[in-house]
């Protein structure tokens, strides 16, 4: 539900792993961490941003951060969210660049 | 009942972008009857609580009657508190009226030259009772704490610092209504039958 809320906030594709065919811009969404303390489920997202420059890649992870309140929005089971941490991942061999956004849910997973 | 991990509930604000968990209304504003279903407009949203979420904390101050054998033979309740705290992180002029009263809170509009600008007239004053209600959720479960006649206060200080928002911190001594209750819990458990 995260890969499809970035993709609708940002408005580019999102997929958990880097896409053969995708055009930048385009999100890498992937669970980085977090407790499963059943039924609750805390887990830290990492949205990676690939961009064609840096400017674009700083833009989309305001964006996201700033979207951020209303994830709890997009799936009951979300309880609670976390602020955003931003970070400049560097530059790609291309000239691409990687911007991520990381934040911890609060979710509830009961069956 | 045996044990059920799916029982363990949290007490996440239920609350959206823009509608706030925590909620006013009158004394004598009907309460809610069900944990989900939303509040009619008369009532009030507010805004963002710090991360230390809301504590309702509740005394039953009694007393032992011994008897001759000096073992207790009767318990009286002697007093009954219950008091909700939570801080506001949010600044706005509702909060504020709820905090210190409308009749002390004056709001400018913007001009061309200064944004809008609230005054709070601050003084020996307590702030009319409200009714409260605080929205609670746990993936479909709700949770709601109803207070049908809280008289709100500032508790503690207002701390101004660079890293830090500026903290409503309130407490809530809660009244009784008609019924002589002061507190009500509600709990959906999200289970609904075909």
């Amino acid at each position: 539900m995260v890969r499809e809320w970035t993709a609708s906030v940002l408005s580019i594709p999102a997929a958990t792993y880097p896409q053969a065919s995708a055009q930048r811009p385009y999100a890498v969404v992937n669970r980085a961490g977090g407790p499963v303390d059943y039924p609750h489920d805390y887990p830290r997202y990492s949205v990676q941003l690939w961009c064609d420059t840096d400017a674009q890649g700083e833009t989309l992870a305001y964006q996201l951060a700033k979207a951020l309140p209303s994830i709890t929005e997009a799936h009951e089971r979300i309880n609670a969210v976390g602020n955003a941490e931003l970070t400049q991942l560097g530059y790609l061999e291309d000239g691409g660049f990687i911007w991520q956004v990381n934040f911890d849910l609060a979710t509830n997973i009961r069956d | 009942m045996a044990i059920d991990a799916t029982n363990v509930i949290v007490g996440a604000p239920d609350q959206s972008a823009t509608v706030g968990a925590v909620n006013w209304a009158a004394v004598g504003t009907t309460l809610p009857t069900d944990a989900r279903t939303a509040l009619p407009s008369e009532w009030t949203k507010g805004g963002y609580v710090s991360s230390d979420g809301v504590t309702l904390s509740i005394e039953q101050g009694t007393t032992s009657i011994p008897d001759w054998s000096l073992g207790t033979v009767r318990t009286l309740l002697e007093d009954f508190t219950g008091t909700v705290t939570f801080s506001f992180i949010q600044t706005d002029a509702d909060t504020l009226k709820m905090l210190f009263g409308a009749s002390n809170v004056t709001v400018t509009a913007a001009t061309s030259t200064a944004g809008e600008i609230i005054k709070v007239a601050i003084g020996p004053e307590l702030a009319p009772s409200q009714a409260f209600v605080f929205n609670m959720k746990d993936g479909n479960q709700r949770v709601r704490l109803a207070l049908p006649n809280a008289q709100p206060t500032i508790d503690g200080e207002l701390v101004f610092r660079a890293n830090e928002p500026i903290s409503w911190s309130v407490s809530l001594d809660c009244g009784q209504d008609a019924n002589g209750k002061c507190i009500y819990f509600l709990y959906d458990d999200g289970a609904v039958s075909a």
